[in-house]
């Protein structure tokens, strides 16, 4: 190819770069545009609720630090009757705290707590927006029962093909570098023109993004490998001894700390822990987990942890970013990168950018495609030349 | 290689794709609906001081699970106010001898607790599942539910 907007003369090396090109992703295009498009919602599912659903919303600037976990458990329970708080989910400081929490009418609502007040300030009776998204870009909404599914592994094997359309697109848009002291898009030319020079304008500019995107997809491929072979890439908390947990004699439940003594211990054990996800005991035999992280930047929030024994306050594991080794440090990285989670809402909104750019992309390829191929076809039952559409 | 011809069907059949989505949106939906026990719920029984209802978590047959073992996921779902009242639970296939072969210990949501239950190869018709209860009290508590409705 002499220019980027010339076709490839036949049988030469950039005909064959181009093909291998198209070959990467247009026989999985509908299937690749739906994962690079549901991914882009997902980056900000949480805030698109936080436009049109006030029940969500914590602000920040309010008031004062946020309240203690036993007084937004009160709250839960006396909103709530009989009901029991499976997990808190701590997300964002403009997001009100979610509490899934179990109740005889609902197995799994969502409840939302205000963190500066601890009011309830509503709940939600379906999956929510960020989990539906989230199942649905990262695993096709299967279920998953004991290691990954197959919709992971179908959704991460596309880290493959799209690492193929980097590099291919790299060799076929020849000194593509030139791209960015001279961009172009030219709009009167034609829709073939536009659309291939939008290709080739926003596939430069996102060669960082591509590149991060199939990477860490590629690695969500390799973790599902590793732990479907008994490698895992996290470590693994104790289990609780059969006699560790009490036996009362009438029969009656044994007193166990509450959520906010086994945090202030949890916080002892790691100061600075910020907690983002914690999960109280589902059973007798069950300990309290606090997830968090103390602020190592690029490491997920959910990368540092503290388990507790509810009934002595013992701390039975106690997992700091300095006690990680290789593949869960990995494992805890590669989340933030992908998601584009580690600067809060500011990394969200240039990840909901590109993510964008990259949909477009996937269709432009298509639109690109399209009117190439229609064009040689009927060159090809035709003697003259057709004008470019 | 050569270039991609146009047969445009032929590129755009990986729409076929997304049935897989469509197919499986409702027992994700289903999960955290009003009724998201399971999608097979089995009738309620009184187990000592309590009872509880069976559900089979999903429309699919057993899986083998990381480990080589044949799986089924299965829901059980308490009264109201009772899951702090015992200890544990536990579900197997087949009668258990003592609690420490009761089977799968049930955790997750009160209302929804779930376990990965190990399952037969073949299930013979008078398979029945076992529910224990352990009490704080180390006193034990059982009820069986046939299995004959079951996705194979």
């Amino acid at each position: 190819m002499e220019t980027p907007t010339k076709p490839a003369k036949k049988g030469s090396r950039g005909q064959f770069w181009l093909a291998l090109h198209g070959w990467c992703s247009l026989p999985i295009w509908i299937f690749l545009l739906f994962v690079c498009l549901t991914g882009t919602i997902a980056t900000v599912a949480s805030e698109i609720v936080w436009l049109y659903d006030p029940e969500v919303r914590a602000s920040p600037q309010d008031v004062k630090p946020t309240v203690n976990f036993d007084t937004a458990i009160a709250s839960i329970e006396k909103h709530y009757p009989h009901s029991k708080v499976q997990y808190i989910y701590i997300r964002e400081p403009y997001l009100a705290w979610e509490a899934i929490t179990s109740m005889p009418d609902a197995p799994r609502a969502t409840v939302h707590i205000n963190p500066y007040t601890g009011e309830v300030q509503g709940r939600t009776i379906w999956a929510g927006l960020q989990n539906f998204m989230t199942g649905l870009h990262g695993w096709l909404l299967m279920p998953f029962s004991t290691g990954y599914n197959l919709g992971w592994y179908m959704v991460t094997a596309l880290s493959i093909p799209m690492i193929g359309s980097l590099i291919t697109g790299l060799v076929v848009y020849k000194r593509f570098w030139r791209g960015f002291l001279k961009p172009q898009l030219r709009r009167d030319k034609g829709s073939r023109i536009f659309w291939g020079d939008l290709h080739r304008l926003a596939g430069i500019w996102s060669i960082w993004f591509i590149t991060i995107m199939s990477v860490t997809g590629l690695w969500f491929l390799v973790q599902a490998v590793l732990n479907d072979n008994q490698i895992p890439t996290y470590s693994i908390d104790p289990i609780m001894a059969r006699e560790a947990s009490p036996i009362v004699k009438d029969g009656s439940r044994p007193p166990v700390i509450t959520i906010e003594e086994a945090f202030q211990k949890a916080e002892a054990a790691l100061p600075g822990l910020k907690p983002h996800y914690i999960v109280p005991p589902s059973n007798g035999f069950d300990y309290y987990y606090f997830y968090g992280t103390t602020g190592t930047p690029f490491f997920s929030d959910y990368s540092e942890r503290v388990v507790l024994n509810p009934y002595t306050g013992e701390v039975m594991n106690a997992v700091a970013i300095k006690d990680i080794g290789g593949l869960e440090m990995i494992a805890q990285v590669v989340p933030t990168l992908h998601f584009g989670t580690f600067a809060g809402i500011y990394s969200k909104a240039v990840w909901f950018i590109f993510g964008s750019l990259l949909t477009l992309m996937v269709a432009s390829g298509v639109v690109i495609w399209t009117k190439r191929a229609v064009k040689s076809t009927v060159s090809a039952f035709r003697p003259v030349p057709v004008a470019a559409e | 290689m050569k270039p991609l011809r146009y047969h445009p069907w032929r590129y755009h059949l990986s729409i076929a794709v997304l049935i897989i989505p469509i197919l499986w949106a409702g027992d994700f939906l289903h999960t955290f609906s009003r009724e998201g026990i399971g999608v097979q719920v089995f009738e309620t029984k009184q187990i000592g001081p309590w009872t509880a209802t069976l559900a089979e978590k999903y429309h699919a047959p057993p899986y083998r699970d990381p480990t080589g073992t044949m799986t089924k996921d299965f829901a059980v779902r308490f009264c109201e106010g009772c899951i702090d009242q015992f200890k544990a639970a536990y579900l197997k296939v087949g009668k258990p001898r003592s609690v420490r072969a009761a089977g799968a210990m049930l955790g997750g949501a009160a209302y929804a607790m779930e376990a990965h239950v190990q399952f037969p190869p073949k299930l013979e018709p008078t398979d029945t599942m076992w529910l224990t209860i352990e009490g704080w009290d180390g006193k034990l508590h059982q009820v069986s539910w046939p299995l004959t409705e079951i996705t194979k």
